[in-house]
């Protein structure tokens, strides 16, 4: 069903009833002068006003909800000679709506569904969830959604998408849920000229993000090319600093690490996200380090995200949201490494 | 068609310096990345790459030599030639010279960037003046000199190679703002936090963003502790409390190589646990806990920022946590986490300043009778500068005499130096008062000339700052300068031409660069284009402790030296006590206590002007607890007032969750291109007491209130 909503009511109305039932999600730069939201950053929202809803793209993406860093998983305790394990991972006590997650993100969760889809905490957050997509106004500077069929629109993943149209938003919903939504009185039914507005916005979008990247050449070229001499310039560049996959909304690797007090007679466990960039990444048992050469370890993210997955999964795993580009120190752009090969 | 160039060049923005690529495009700058093959850590906020873009390109800037035509302060300027501000100045300064003596004159410094240091300091001991001023008396040398007196070197680092089982971040936030005097970096202590061997203390008011891509902050370290600002030497003395008294070191090592355990133990035998929670807020069982793993986990390492060295107390603080570093022998032995390190061989600032001048410093000696302040600063006057506070005292006070020229090059006194308006009342005391800068600044506003600055990356130059990291950058060319910008060195060249003291200087800057790097072998020209970067040696060995060049040639718990300087040996817990005291005290007026932080956007008070920058920080903002800001009244986003004794200032709450209750973290620097009323300094005081062997004055750790202000719409 497609609908429309006055920004204005959209801020007060819908803003206030969301409120009263779910926690609000979104994007804000509320903290003023903290690094933490020099970028624009998904955070809890108590008030309209600290919604940005114009943003262009986030530093942290929308993983740190799903799949938390630094998520305790249960606490040991030495009581006697006995051990007792406390569950310290927690379930959502409230229903959470995530506000104005691009078309990118939401084919991130996609992913993140395939890893994690039979974690029940995991699958409870995501079913607790009720996602109010937003489509991008202009391209973002790095991103290439339109490359790997996540943006500019998106067809699913969402419970209600919405367009900027000026004054309003265009709302589309996607499962029953933002159905319900759109029956609530302020959203009124969309005029062929709202349609039509809608589908201009996401035609621009898409003009600005022609010609960006052409997957179908670059999973040929990753087929052929493992040992081509280009990955030593790009790998040259890379500090292993592991910003790319902290930043990455698909990026799912982690490690299990222990936090015990000094005298171990408790100690908790922990999921801490972990970089593939990293040497101890691949070591093995017996010091055997599988990829101990930066390069190698350059290459594998990249084959992971457009080779690897594309086999085994049927689609590459990249999202094309651009941060990896934004925020890597040296500017490593997957694209350029990409249509350089 | 167009012309795309890229150059290696490093970032002057914090303490990291890391190396940059600047990708210059017809003549413009548009990109700024990491400096690939070079070492960089590159905050996640790239704050050195808008920085350098948006202020080489910034519309905003000086470019023109300018003198005053109205009144003092009125923002009325007429452009005029740089041979017209040259003679103008050097005719002044000859007639000060010839009327007072030289030490009327006085040079105004701010941190060093480029060169414009050494020069000034040459500059200062060829004119015959002693009377340097630097921020030294509350950046680094606290931090660096209680390093040199315990362990005989300034130069000591981490040794993040060595895998660090325990890792303590006191008073730096890491991430954004530097990796501590010791050098973390970051990038290895991410590795470091995902490989899970590694213990992580963070000790700061602020739950600090640890790995800003990741989210992680403070409060997931292993240890997160929030001491009362000010009480940090009293939480150091704490830590070494318990390791003492459960026998936690090395006898042998103790022993062997350290003097004076016997006058430490008797020292904390002079205090409890109790008293240290008490005084630090800090629980016991932490305290202790923390201190068992510092005593126990190898290789441990203590870094801290220059966030301690904010109270009259500051240098006996510093040596409280070098203590503590020397009784776990975490320096210079095979298990320790800190290492010393030979710096490059070059002609440090102090050789500029003195070797070849000895002739001048004999004719104008830099004692205590000639200088601001006189012996008020034992360490301060071995380190050649004078304390920033002693300036505005002298200009008001009119003793030991009212000095009549200030040349500043690149700092804006009126909003870093305690007490703004004590400072500008100050400062419009000059006869002649001459600042470079890049942008105006609150400090430029009541100049008499203004000369238009270039920024570093304008110009080649050789960066060697903090000299205590032990590295040597060379920062080239990428761009012109705006307009008639000139490097600062430059400035100070051609003065010293135009007063008589050509033969101490150079014929231009590139031969004094050459001079600089002389014991290395090298010109400029080699070192720029072959080099570029020069790094400490490390003295670690795996086998031996590698000893100690101090006096004794052992760690110096207890520091005979310093009862010369009349500074106590000893860090003492009833001095350490002090900075907790008078207006630190908590009233029922005044019933929180304010610290503050450097923003992690812009670099200390400067560029505030930069649109870049302004985008990511628009508004002043104070941190509180939730839970006490909601028993005030208050919301996130509310514009607050925080009033010392001193003044009140306004900013945008935000709340912070975890943060101590009693703690109001306000944001340091603001006060240029609006926000007038958000200057941190309105809240604090010039006058004494201050630290008697660095000069520090009480910045942090005042008692406040906070109460709601109004909202001006920003
Ligand atoms: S690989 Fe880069 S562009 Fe692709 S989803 Fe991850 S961060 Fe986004
Ligand atoms: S962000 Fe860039 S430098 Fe860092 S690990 Fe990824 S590719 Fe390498
Ligand atoms: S501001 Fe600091 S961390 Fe950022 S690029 Fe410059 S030196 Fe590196």
């Amino acid at each position: 069903m497609d609908k429309v909503i006055r920004k204005h009511d959209f801020l007060k109305l819908l803003f206030a009833d969301l409120k009263e039932k779910y926690h609000i999600i979104g994007p804000t730069r509320k903290g003023g002068g903290t690094s933490t939201y020099a970028y624009p950053t998904f955070d809890d929202i108590d008030r309209a006003i600290d919604l940005e809803m114009g943003y262009t793209t986030t530093m942290g993406s929308l993983k740190k909800l799903y799949f938390p860093d630094n998520e305790a998983l249960y606490q040991y305790q030495r009581v006697g000679t006995e051990v007792e394990l406390v569950n310290l991972r927690q379930a959502w006590d409230k229903e959470k709506v995530i506000l104005g997650l691009h078309p990118c993100d939401i084919s991130a969760l996609a992913v993140l569904d395939k890893v994690f889809g039979l974690d029940q905490y995991y699958t409870d957050k995501r079913n607790k969830s009720l996602i109010i997509g937003l489509t991008c106004d202009s391209a973002c500077s790095r991103g290439f959604c339109s490359s790997v069929n996540s943006g500019p629109d998106a067809q699913s993943g969402f419970d209600l998408l919405l367009t900027d149209i000026g004054d309003g938003y265009f709302c589309r919903s996607g499962s029953e849920r933002g159905e319900r939504l759109l029956s609530l009185e302020y959203f009124k039914a969309a005029a062929p000229e709202d349609i039509q507005a809608r589908a201009k916005k996401l035609q621009k979008t898409e003009d600005e993000l022609k010609g960006r990247f052409s997957l179908d050449e670059v999973t040929s070229a990753l087929a052929e090319k493992y040992n081509d001499s280009l990955w030593d310039e790009f790998a040259d560049k890379c500090y292993t600093c592991g910003a790319c996959n902290m930043v990455c909304p698909t990026c799912t690797c982690f490690t299990i690490n222990e936090k015990a007090k000094g005298d171990h007679s408790q100690g908790k466990r922990v999921v801490v996200w972990d970089s593939c960039h990293f040497e101890r990444f691949a070591q093995m048992a017996g010091n055997f380090n599988l990829r101990e050469e930066k390069k190698s370890r350059f290459k594998h993210r990249i084959y992971d995200k457009f080779h690897f997955s594309l086999v085994r999964q049927g689609k590459v795993s990249c999202v094309g949201c651009g941060r990896c580009a934004d925020f890597c120190p040296s500017h490593i752009d997957i694209r350029e490494a990409m249509s350089r090969l | 068609m167009a012309t795309r160039k890229e150059h290696i060049t490093f970032c002057h923005i914090c303490g990291n310096h890391c190396a940059l690529t600047a990708v210059v495009e017809n003549g413009k700058l548009v990109e700024v990345k990491a400096g690939a093959g070079y070492p960089a850590n590159m905050c996640s906020i790239q704050k050195g790459a808008d920085h350098l873009i948006g202020t080489v390109n910034s519309p905003d800037r000086l470019t023109k030599p300018l003198r005053r035509v109205g009144e003092k302060g009125s923002g009325k300027w007429e452009e005029i030639s740089w041979d017209e501000a040259l003679d103008t100045i050097a005719e002044k300064l000859i007639d000060v010279k010839e009327k007072f003596g030289p030490e009327y004159v006085i040079m105004v410094l701010g941190e060093p960037k480029g060169m414009e240091f050494p020069f000034a300091q040459r500059f200062a001991t060829a004119f015959g003046t002693p009377n340097t001023i630097t921020p030294g008396n509350y950046c680094g040398v606290q931090s660096t000199e209680a390093l040199r007196y315990t362990f005989g070197s300034r130069y000591i680092r981490a040794r993040m190679e060595g895998n660090p089982g325990l890792v303590t971040i006191w008073g730096s936030n890491i991430a954004h703002t530097g990796g501590t005097f010791s050098q973390i970096g970051r990038n290895d202590l991410n590795r470091l936090i995902v490989g899970g061997d590694t213990k992580l203390v963070v000790i700061d008011p602020k739950n600090i963003e640890l790995w800003p891509e990741k989210g992680m902050h403070a409060a997931d370290a292993d240890y997160w502790l929030r001491p009362r600002p000010s009480s940090d030497g009293i939480l150091a003395m704490g830590f070494i409390k318990v390791i003492i008294d459960e026998k936690l070191y090395d006898p042998d090592y103790i022993e062997k190589w350290t003097v004076g355990f016997e006058e430490l133990r008797q020292e904390v035998a002079t205090f409890t646990l109790e008293e240290v929670e008490k005084l630090t807020w800090v629980p016991k069982k932490d305290i202790q806990e923390v201190a068992r793993l510092m005593a126990t986990v190898k290789p441990a390492l203590i870094g801290n920022g220059n966030s301690l060295e904010g109270n009259i107390e500051a240098f006996q603080m510093a040596r409280a946590l070098a203590v503590l570093r020397g009784l776990i022998g975490s320096v210079n032995t095979p298990y320790g986490g800190l290492v010393d390190q030979i710096p490059p061989n070059y002609y440090p600032p102090g050789a500029f300043m003195m070797s070849d001048l000895k002739e001048k410093l004999k004719e104008y000696p830099r004692t205590p009778e000639r200088t601001i302040g006189g012996s008020d600063f034992s360490i301060a006057a071995k380190f050649g500068y004078v304390p920033t506070q002693a300036l505005v005292d002298a200009l008001l006070t009119e003793k030991p005499y009212l000095p009549k020229v200030g040349l500043t090059f690149v700092n804006n006194p009126l909003l870093t130096y305690a007490d703004s308006i004590a400072t500008e009342e100050a400062f419009k005391k000059f006869e002649l008062l001459v600042v470079s800068e890049l942008f105006h600044t609150a400090t430029t506003r009541i100049a008499d000339i203004v000369l238009p600055a270039a920024v570093l990356s304008e110009y080649d130059g050789i960066a060697y700052w903090p000299a205590w990291f032990g590295n040597l950058r060379a920062n080239v060319k990428v761009v012109d300068p705006p307009g008639e910008a000139w490097p600062d060195h430059k400035m100070v060249n051609e003065l010293a031409k135009r007063v008589g003291l050509g033969q101490y200087f150079w014929e231009d800057e590139i031969m004094a660069m050459d001079y600089m790097l002389e014991p290395l072998g090298m010109t400029w020209e080699y070192f720029r284009d072959n080099v570029r970067y020069l790094h400490g040696e490390s003295l670690y060995d795996p086998e031996k402790v590698i000893g100690y060049n101090t006096r004794s040639g052992k760690v110096q718990l207890y520091c005979e030296e310093l009862a010369k300087s009349k500074v106590d040996p000893l860090p003492r817990f009833k001095d350490l006590v002090k900075p907790l005291m008078g207006p630190c005290e908590i009233t029922e007026s005044y019933p929180f206590i304010m610290t503050n932080y450097k923003s992690e956007v812009f670099m200390l008070s400067g560029y505030r002007g930069v649109k870049e920058l302004r985008i990511k920080s628009p508004t002043p903002t104070v941190y509180m607890n939730p839970d006490a800001a909601k028993e005030q009244g208050f919301k996130d986003g509310d514009w607050i007032y925080i009033e010392t004794f001193k003044g009140r200032i306004r900013q945008k709450l935000a709340l912070q969750p975890g943060m101590h209750p009693k703690v109001v973290n306000v944001e340091f620097g603001w006060g240029d291109y609006g926000y007038e009323d958000a200057n941190n300094n309105l809240l604090t005081e010039y006058s004494r007491p201050w630290d008697t062997a660095t000069g520090c004055l009480t910045l942090r750790g005042l008692a406040c209130k906070v109460y709601l202000a109004p909202d001006e719409g920003e």
